[in-house]
């Protein structure tokens, strides 16, 4: 084979397909990277721009180990994945209980983080069986590269997660994202499908975000803005900065530009007050982080003008589906996104380590479903 | 209230390797109250330890060594099993009901017995019904299309999404408890709503809302050992008419064409591979319609009611034995069938009031030379609710067996008349008895 990059992990693959470590995003020419991920569909968080800025600046300590499969010479899955030895979303994750035996020490081979809002494999159509060579190469280099486990982080249910169930990968609901599906035309259509007086209701919401002296407007923010204004709602939260340091913060802002799809809103006299940062890539639109000035915004105060700016944005875009992030699910569900749950699956490869494994996932989907019923448990895995 | 019963076949018992050594094997047994359960492992020699939240008195002479534990805490339960049991262990783990199968497994696997149960992941993938239907639709076995509703308004918005009628049930559990059909969003709500209020845990894992699929159903009976399946029993099942989802009877053969059989056995096969269920017994209720067949649930344990027991009269393996064997790492153990044919009727009833009976039904107009099964859950005079009624269900069952269609048929109306069965309506109806308490499965 005339292939590239780092290493090849199997000469014979699955159903014909040879799949390749690569050692980073940047091995792989990117026009051909973005063309499968949008061909399978993929959102930014599959993007060659995305991964590159992990690569950079990732939260934690990680090193690239992406998974390709090819056919031939043509590429026709993609999986990126990291040799986590240090993540602080998954280290809250396991901070929050673990069963006695389970040694953690070591790397986790992820794919690919808990981060963004979606992982897994893409492959192209056609080419599902791809997918299963992919994780049988998962396997194979989580054994070369030391890693005590493997897995997939925020992938969705579907074939895939089905398949991962079958295969017997302990998962775990880890978050809630909400996803608007667009089927309408026009913004005057996507209100007029609202039930009356929840039209009245949401447009009154944003009237009197408005009022106020509010401008919201699809906009790139300066990129030292919205990461105090990221930083600010993090410290509202009680959640650490190191979850999105300001490093990686700067390095997605700046790779990220030419998909930019943000929405900001300014205060009266035209300071940044909150920010919803966002990227469209291929029919998918991601709205990723808000950010909200700490000093006297109620949480709400700019939230609804923000979130119909950014529907009827994509709508007027033809965005496909607008996903609207984690969190807040009661209003996201008012302006018509659906519950998507994500999942998180690892597997060692060791009947009584998964069994383990088992054991936690069990516990951490039990504790997602708590937060998501009002117990106040601060979650930082998701 | 057991008015008569068939009698286990003999069977002999292998000689274990372990009683070579002349010690007998230990056995941690998971729950359950039933002592046929319990003379199984007598009988393959086993020194029992069971556990359980609080050990049931009448059990505790059966067992070698009887523990209260939180099985709610496997890890726990794992360092209880490894004090008690020493360096070397357990011979086998084992449990007979569905909610400990799970601990089962994580046991199994964490003491150096995978192999001798099922997994883990199989476990989660039985027991969690959302699990199940992801595995087998990623795996093209045909099952209901499904998803979960956190809170009743999600699952009216989710009926909506599929179509209507829709099935709401638990996100686990068994026995049919919880099930409805619901022909609108109204009731889909109130069936959630339902749920939720009975089972505070199905608050934090939802309910499942999905597709009724109609069409006959069937009860399928099978025995997996080293990735090889073989279908014991199919089972032809009645149910009440929906909203509610209650077992009135099943006959045995089933009616199958040779070419349904087959396709029955090849999507009930590719299901339990699907979910990776091994070295281990099932229980799937799957129904025939206008596609084909659609795999319903699939129960990682024997069934309820007196199913093992016909299953074992019509084929000649025992589910109960057959479990406890592989448990142990033994062969099943199997005879010669007594029966070609048999009828499992359901005692339910139609209208609310107390449940009269015969205590001792003159028999003697029997045809078949195997004894019946006649079971009753409740004593005579309890009070009694319909099986459309959200508390009410089985109250006992009848087994016939026979060689041929008019034996059975014969045996079930003798048993009717020597029974005598009648509800007496009273006037001002007390608490009424749950007849899930008392059914002896799951």
């Amino acid at each position: 084979m005339l292939l590239t990059g780092s290493r090849m992990l199997s000469e014979h693959g699955q159903d014909g397909y040879l799949v390749r470590l690569a050692g980073s995003v940047d091995e792989v020419d990117p026009g051909e990277w973005d063309a499968v991920a949008l061909a399978a569909g993929g959102s930014i968080f599959h993007s060659h721009a995305w991964h590159a800025a992990f690569e950079e600046a990732a939260p934690g300590s990680v090193t690239a180990a992406h998974l390709l499969a090819y056919q031939g010479r043509k590429l026709t899955g993609i999986c990126p994945a990291y040799l986590t030895h240090d993540c602080p979303r998954l280290a809250y994750a396991f901070s929050l209980g673990l069963p006695r035996d389970l040694d953690i020490r070591g790397p986790i081979l992820l794919a690919h983080s808990l981060a963004s809002l979606s992982g897994g494999p893409l492959v192209l159509p056609g080419h599902q069986a791809a997918s299963r060579a992919i994780d049988a190469g998962l396997r194979l280099a989580a054994g070369d590269l030391g890693a005590w486990c493997y897995g997939y982080a925020n992938i969705r249910p579907g074939p895939f997660s089905g398949w991962l169930l079958a295969q017997g990968y302990a998962t775990a609901e880890v978050a809630i994202d909400y996803v608007v599906t667009n089927s309408w035309t026009t913004t005057a259509d996507y209100w007029a499908a609202m039930r009356s007086r929840r039209r009245q209701s949401l447009r009154g919401a944003r009237q009197r975000s408005l009022a106020g002296g509010l401008q919201v407007t699809a906009e790139p923010p300066e990129p030292a803005a919205a990461i105090t204004l990221i930083h600010q709602l993090l410290e509202a939260k009680g959640s650490p900065a190191d979850l999105l340091p300001a490093r990686f913060l700067e390095v997605v802002l700046r790779n990220l530009a030419p998909y930019e799809r943000s929405i900001l809103a300014r205060d009266a006299e035209g300071t940044p007050r909150a920010v919803f940062t966002g990227w469209r890539f291929g029919d998918h639109q991601a709205m990723w982080l808000a950010g909200l000035a700490g000093d006297r915004s109620s949480p709400f105060e700019p939230y609804h003008a923000m979130l119909a700016e950014l529907v009827e944005t994509a709508i007027r875009e033809g965005v496909r589906t607008i996903d609207l992030g984690r969190a807040n699910g009661d209003i996201k569900r008012r302006y018509g996104a659906r519950s998507a749950p994500l999942l998180l699956g690892l597997r060692s490869g060791r009947r009584d380590l998964d069994a383990l494994l088992h054991l936690w996932c069990a516990d951490l989907q039990r504790r997602n479903y708590a937060v998501l019923n009002g117990l106040e448990t601060a979650s930082r895995c998701c | 209230m057991l008015l008569t019963s068939a009698g286990q076949a003999p069977a002999t018992a292998p000689e274990l390797p372990i009683q070579r050594r002349g010690s007998p094997p230990t056995v941690v047994l998971l729950g359950g109250r039933s002592r046929r359960e319990l003379a199984v492992l007598h009988d393959l020699g086993a020194r029992i330890i069971y556990l359980d939240e609080r050990t049931p008195v009448q059990l505790i002479p059966w067992v070698d060594v009887p523990l209260d534990a939180d099985l709610a805490d496997s890890e726990a339960v794992l360092a209880l099993v490894r004090e008690v049991c020493g360096p070397d262990g357990p011979a086998g783990v084992l449990t007979h009901t569905e909610p400990r199968i799970a601990l089962m497994a994580f046991l199994a696997d964490r003491l150096g017995l995978a192999g001798r149960t099922l997994s883990r992941p199989a476990a989660e993938n039985c027991r969690d019904k959302l699990r199940t239907r992801q595995v087998l639709t990623a795996s093209g076995v045909r099952c209901p299309a499904a998803r979960t509703a956190m809170t009743p308004a999600q699952a009216g918005a989710v009926a909506g999404d599929l179509g209507f009628p829709v099935v709401v049930k638990p996100r686990s559990g068994a026995g049919g408890s919880g099930v409805r059909m619901c022909a609108d969003a109204r009731q889909a709500r109130s069936a959630a709503t339902r749920i939720f209020r009975a089972d505070p845990l199905a608050a934090c894992s939802g309910v499942i809302v999905e597709e009724y699929v109609p069409g006959a159903e069937y009860a399928v009976q099978t025995l997996t050992v080293g990735g090889v399946t073989e279908i014991l029993t199919v089972f032809a099942q009645q149910m009440t008419a929906p909203p509610v989802f209650v077992e009135l009877g099943y006959d045995y053969p089933p009616g199958l064409s040779a070419s349904q059989y087959r396709e029955l056995s090849q999507v009930v096969t590719a299901a339990l591979d699907a979910v990776g269920l091994d070295n281990w017994i099932s229980h799937t209720q799957v129904r025939h319609g206008a596609s084909g067949f659609t795999v319903i649930e699939v129960n990682a344990r024997r069934p309820g009611g007196r199913l093992a027991e016909m299953t074992d009269a019509v084929c000649g393996v025992d589910m109960v034995r057959a479990a406890t064997e592989l448990s142990l790492g033994m062969p099943v153990s199997r005879h010669q069938p007594r029966a070609a044919y048999a009828s499992y009727r359901s005692i339910v009833v139609t209208e609310p009031g107390a449940l009269l009976y015969r205590t001792r039904p003159d028999l003697n107009r029997l045809s078949s030379a195997v004894p019946p099964i006649v079971e009753l859950d409740v004593r005579p005079g309890e009070p009694v609710l319909p099986a459309d009624h959200p508390d009410g269900g089985v109250y006992g069952r009848t087994v016939v067996f026979g060689d041929s269609a008019e034996v059975v048929e014969h045996d079930l109306a003798v048993i009717g008349d020597a029974v005598g069965i009648e509800v007496m309506m009273l006037p001002q109806l007390g608490a009424a008895t749950d007849s899930r308490e008392f059914k002896p499965c799951c």
